[in-house]
């Protein structure tokens, strides 16, 4: 078998060629793409003044919160609802504001992760230990030169920890460790290095193992039973080398390689009365990317370019009698090429203008009778304007989308264009003087913005399920916030409170129908209406003799209701999974020894389908957890910080996903070393 | 009418009281010798959490308890059960997401107990023992006094429905999970003397053989439902020592010297896709048809999944999903007198998928 692709090896290398190459360039200082760590629970200033909700947790922010996982960083994001199959293995997808994980865009440093084939990024590959912040945007963001692939209805930005680390000194790194309840363990290393005055080069490693063996209690009408989740093991480790520079010319440029392997054992739904045990995916990818931008004549011009080359391959065996030969074996290999370039100028006072364009080519290769070779073209175009002056800032944007679609040996799908629009207003309705040279502020947004998804090649070739005259699905999406930044003058404490309300349309919604007992269909049946509430509230109290409390509460509120048929049963209900509230709060006490966190996730019932049958109601659950943590430091940069955690403290069982119990009470122990 | 509540009642009752099997056994469902009642069989969802529930119909008034399984017993009934059988004083249900078969009282409908084995689709019974297609590809022969599988069978892939004529037990071999091979290692019928677990004879059907049936002169029909594409479904016969396309159908049933046949057929590979929904009825002594228009005029399931007949007065009883495009809320079951005129409609379960009589 081909480890990996011939093309991708020559990428790499490329990458690593232009190490030296580039280094040679670089002249003008570094600079820092993410706000330095702060102790703080504030907002960033950048997302408060943003057209369209912005939020943003680093990783210390996310310490302080007491998150230890990618799951809980994502419960911490207002709007997000997470799909969680239970365990460090099961897949875990999140939606924005009801609009379903497919509308999501998922970018690591930057570009687009596609999944072609099922159309959503399973979070669970990501490792808070290589991540140093995420970002999620609803609607545009405030950079007008981004990739038109990124403008998704929501995107969530994982930023991986090279980019931000600054230092002086020529070599620093750290080295980590965790190990937590249910035998897992996760060992990590970065190691970053200038090379030359303005290059860094970076590499890191990770690697995680984990039994995921926990127990849980299974009630069974007035029958309970202990039970203990089987068959759940998951090996993963990964490798990335990064590069960054600036040229002579202040441009900006990025490589990244990447390379990850999962293998876990599935352990699948509770069964009543037996255990089946059967299923294991085992998944490869790798990456490569190289970024540019620059911006020259005193920043009125600016450019934007990026390439890469993804390839993922995924294995899925269920081994049973059942299937012809003992095993049902799906294997699937993706390849995606993808580059995209934008021009941004500023043209006058206050007044910028981008033109932005991507292409991208994807195709999957599978063992299976229908979607064996298949693939997709799409080339895509934004035109944007902005304008800020004084209190106003304002932007607009049109897309266009273009897809041909091919398959080799039958029918190819439907080719799609659309034209999307897009506007966002924010206005500084307040500002008087704060502290320390800030102002407090209460600012106004409002946006408005179209948006699809193309159907997944799932969606349009899997036997029998497919249909090749698949549209796409549209969201239409319109909110309006506001930001209160509160810093007096007298004291020292600070308050950020944001408050967004929405409004969204899902038509041509991509649904399943079965159309007789054996035979499923997908078809644009759907339409859904979502209307919420975002509330995100921020509090630093310093106490003095250096203590402080850091309170950070996000809480969501979610009221969808099909509108498909108002014959169905499911017409006007929420639908299935999409809890109507959602809260995580989070208090932190900063002290001389320690610094202590508590912290909780509250969700609302559910249901498990969209008709409300009495039987599939999920329950409400909280889950709360507690954190200490230590930092040691011995003088040159040397640190060791050291975290406890006791998960789920109250061992409150729930599920996320009907007949996926979540894990009772658990612990985490990290170490991590800094030089 | 109240005597049947009373009864209904009465178990519901005791499954909520801490006494044990022993100390009281259960009051019968029905006090009479004569069964008036029937079980229907709800497969549930899954994929969606729904467990498999059985329901009580009683023949008499229509009067149903649901989820009367979980009533009676204190627990859920399981995953995805398939098919059920009484035999003696006792009712076997095979659960096929479960892995098992349960044993419970038919008085009662307490449980005596749960046999382990794997994939349990089709139950029949012969010669004092009960035999359950297992989809890994055998049947098994379950001991009814020891309530433990005794012998097992290879018999072909994802064996399905059992039928068993005197001593003779029948199972259809579909090699359904083998769509992609056109299910090339199923096309056949496989019979088995029920007394020696001996392969006796295999006969070669159509594609994706599914249902069985038996009339009065031993004849076996089984409906071969093709592969929900450009091969449509056939009912085949076996007379003797040979198999031949008897009629279009998906489905059948016998009641005495008349054969039921549904036809329910999508046919994907058109564009649109064209769906046919027939009900006939053939004369078993002689091959013809004598009603092509069962059910015509009269309200029916657009998306109907089984057909099952009253043995006892030949009434028509289909289940259905809530709808054609909701397979999680509780579906129906549509009754219909022999010549086919409706009766009544009764909720039931979610994808309810038998009714055993």
């Amino acid at each position: 078998m081909e480890v990996i692709p011939r093309c991708f090896m020559r990428l790499f290398f490329l990458l690593a060629t232009l190490v030296p190459i580039l280094s040679v360039w670089a002249e003008e200082p570094l600079h820092d793409t993410l706000p330095a760590a702060v102790v703080s629970s504030r907002p960033y200033q950048s997302d408060l003044a943003t057209r369209s909700p912005q939020q943003t947790l680093t990783v210390d922010r996310l310490a302080e919160m007491g998150v230890v996982d990618m799951p809980g960083a994502l419960r911490r994001m207002a709007g997000v609802n997470l799909r969680d199959y239970g365990g460090a293995g099961g897949l875990k997808t999140v939606s924005v504001r009801g609009l379903g994980a497919a509308h999501t865009i998922v970018t690591y440093d930057g570009l687009a992760v596609g999944d072609a084939r099922q159309g959503q990024t399973d979070l669970s590959r990501f490792s808070l230990d290589n991540i140093s912040a995420l970002r999620l945007v609803v609607g545009d963001g405030a950079d007008l030169l981004t990739p038109v692939r990124n403008l998704g209805a929501s995107t969530l930005d994982l930023q991986p920890t090279a980019e931000t680390t600054n230092s002086a000194r020529p070599l620093w790194g750290q080295v980590a460790l965790g190990q937590g309840a249910f035998s897992t363990w996760a060992p990590s290393c970065r190691l970053t290095a200038r090379a030359g005055e303005r290059s860094l080069v970076g590499v890191a490693g990770h690697y995680y193992y984990g039994k995921n063996d926990y127990p849980y209690t299974w009630k069974n009408i007035q029958l309970t039973t202990h039970e203990r989740r089987e068959h759940s093991r998951m090996q993963a480790g990964g490798a990335e080398a990064s590069l960054l520079t600036y040229d002579r010319g202040g441009g900006r440029w990025s490589a990244l390689a990447m390379y990850g392997d999962d293998d876990r054992q599935l352990p699948g739904q509770v069964i009543l009365y037996t255990k089946k045990g059967s299923e294991l995916l085992h998944e490869r990818r790798a990456l490569a990317q190289l970024q540019h931008r620059r911006s020259w004549k005193e920043g009125r011009w600016s450019l934007m370019a990026a390439a890469k080359y993804a390839w993922n391959e995924s294995q899925y065996d269920d081994v049973d009698n059942q299937y012809p030969g003992g095993r049902l074996s799906q294997h699937y290999r993706q390849q995606e090429w993808y580059a995209t370039a934008g021009l941004s100028r500023r043209i006058a006072q206050g007044w910028t203008v981008a033109y932005t364009t991507d292409w991208f080519h994807q195709r999957l290769r599978s063992n299976l009778q229908t979607d064996s070779h298949v693939g997709r073209h799409t080339w895509l175009q934004s035109f944007a304007a902005s304008y800020v002056r004084g209190p106003l800032t304002a932007s607009a944007r049109l897309t266009g989308y273009l897809d041909w679609n091919d398959n080799e040996r039958a029918a190819a799908a439907r080719n799609a264009h659309r034209l999307t629009p897009s506007i966002g207003i924010g206005y500084t309705l307040l500002r008087w003087a704060g502290r320390d040279g800030e102002a407090s502020t209460l600012r106004a947004r409002a946006h408005y913005k179209e948006s699809f998804r193309a159907p997944t090649f799932t969606e349009c070739y899997y036997y029998h399920l497919g249909e090749q005259d698949l549209r796409p699905e549209r969201a239409h999406q319109m909110g309006a916030g506001l930001s209160l930044e509160l810093l007096p003058t007298r004291g020292a404490w600070a308050l950020t409170l944001t408050a967004d309300g929405y409004f969204n349309l899902v038509r041509d919604r991509i649904s399943a129908i079965p159309y007789n007992l054996y035979v499923w269909r997908t078809e644009n049946v759907g339409r859904t209406h979502i209307g919420g509430l975002d509330i995100v509230a921020a509090l630093d109290a310093p106490l003095g003799c250096r203590h402080a409390l850091h309170l950070h509460t996000n809480y969501s509120l979610q009221c969808a209701s099909d509108r498909t048929d108002p014959a169905a049963r499911s017409y006007g209900k929420q639908p299935a999974y999409m809890p109507r509230h959602t809260l995580a709060a989070s208090l932190a006490w900063d002290n001389p020894w320690l610094t202590l966190t508590a912290a909780v996730n509250a969700v609302s019932n559910r249901w498990s389908t969209n008709e409300h049958t009495a039987t599939t109601c999920l329950p409400a659950y909280h889950e709360w957890n507690f954190g200490a943590s230590r930092t040691l430091s011995f003088g040159n940069g040397l640190q060791l910080v050291l975290r406890a955690d006791l998960l789920n403290a109250f061992n409150h069982q729930y599920e996320v996903i009907r007949r996926y119990p979540m894990p009772g009470r658990g612990y985490r122990l990290t170490a991590k070393f800094l030089f | 009418m109240k005597k049947f509540l009373l009864a209904l009642i009465a178990p519901l009752a005791l499954g909520f009281t801490a006494c044990t099997e022993d100390e009281n056994p259960g009051s019968p469902i029905y006090p009479d010798a004569e069964p008036r009642i029937a079980y229907v069989l709800n497969q549930g969802s899954m994929y969606s959490g729904i467990d498999g529930t059985m329901d009580i119909l009683s023949l008499e008034d229509s009067a149903y308890q649901s989820n009367a399984f979980a009533a009676i017993n204190g627990q859920s009934l399981g995953d995805s059960p398939q098919a059920g059988i009484i035999y003696g004083s006792k009712l076997y249900v095979a659960m096929y997401g479960s892995n098992l078969v349960w044993v419970l009282d038919r008085q009662t409908l307490r449980a005596l107990g749960s046999i382990p084995t794997k994939e349990p689709e089709g139950i029949c019974a012969s010669e004092g023992s009960i035999y359950v297609s297992n989809n890994d590809g055998f049947v098994s022969r379950i001991d009814t006094t020891q309530l433990k599988v005794t012998a097992q069978m290879p018999v072909g892939p994802n064996p399905q429905h059992m039928l068993a004529v005197g001593r003779k037990v029948y199972v259809s071999i579909s090699d359904g999970y083998n769509y992609a091979n056109n299910y090339k290692d199923g096309f056949r019928v496989v019979e088995l003397d029920g007394l020696l677990f001996e392969k006796m004879a295999e006969y070669q059907v159509g594609m994706n053989p599914g249902p069985l049936a038996a009339d009065a002169m031993g004849q076996i029909y089984v409906a071969c439902r093709g592969n929900y594409g450009d091969v449509a479904p056939k009912v085949w016969r076996i007379q003797g020592e040979q198999a031949s396309e008897f009629c279009d159908g998906s489905d059948v049933e016998v009641c005495g010297d008349l054969l039921y046949v549904v036809n329910n057929y999508t046919n994907w590979s058109v564009t649109p896709a064209e769906t046919i929904l027939t009900y006939k009825v053939y004369n078993t002594t002689t091959s013809q048809c004598i009603n092509s228009a069962l059910l015509e005029g009269q309200p029916q399931p657009e998306a109907p999944i089984f057909l099952d007949i009253n043995p006892q007065n030949g009434d028509l009883y289909i289940g259905s999903n809530a709808s054609a495009s909701d397979y999680t809320s509780p579906g129906f079951l549509w009754h219909y007198n022999a010549e086919g005129q409706f009766i009544g409609k009764q909720q039931t379960g979610v994808a309810p998928c038998a009714v055993i009589f």
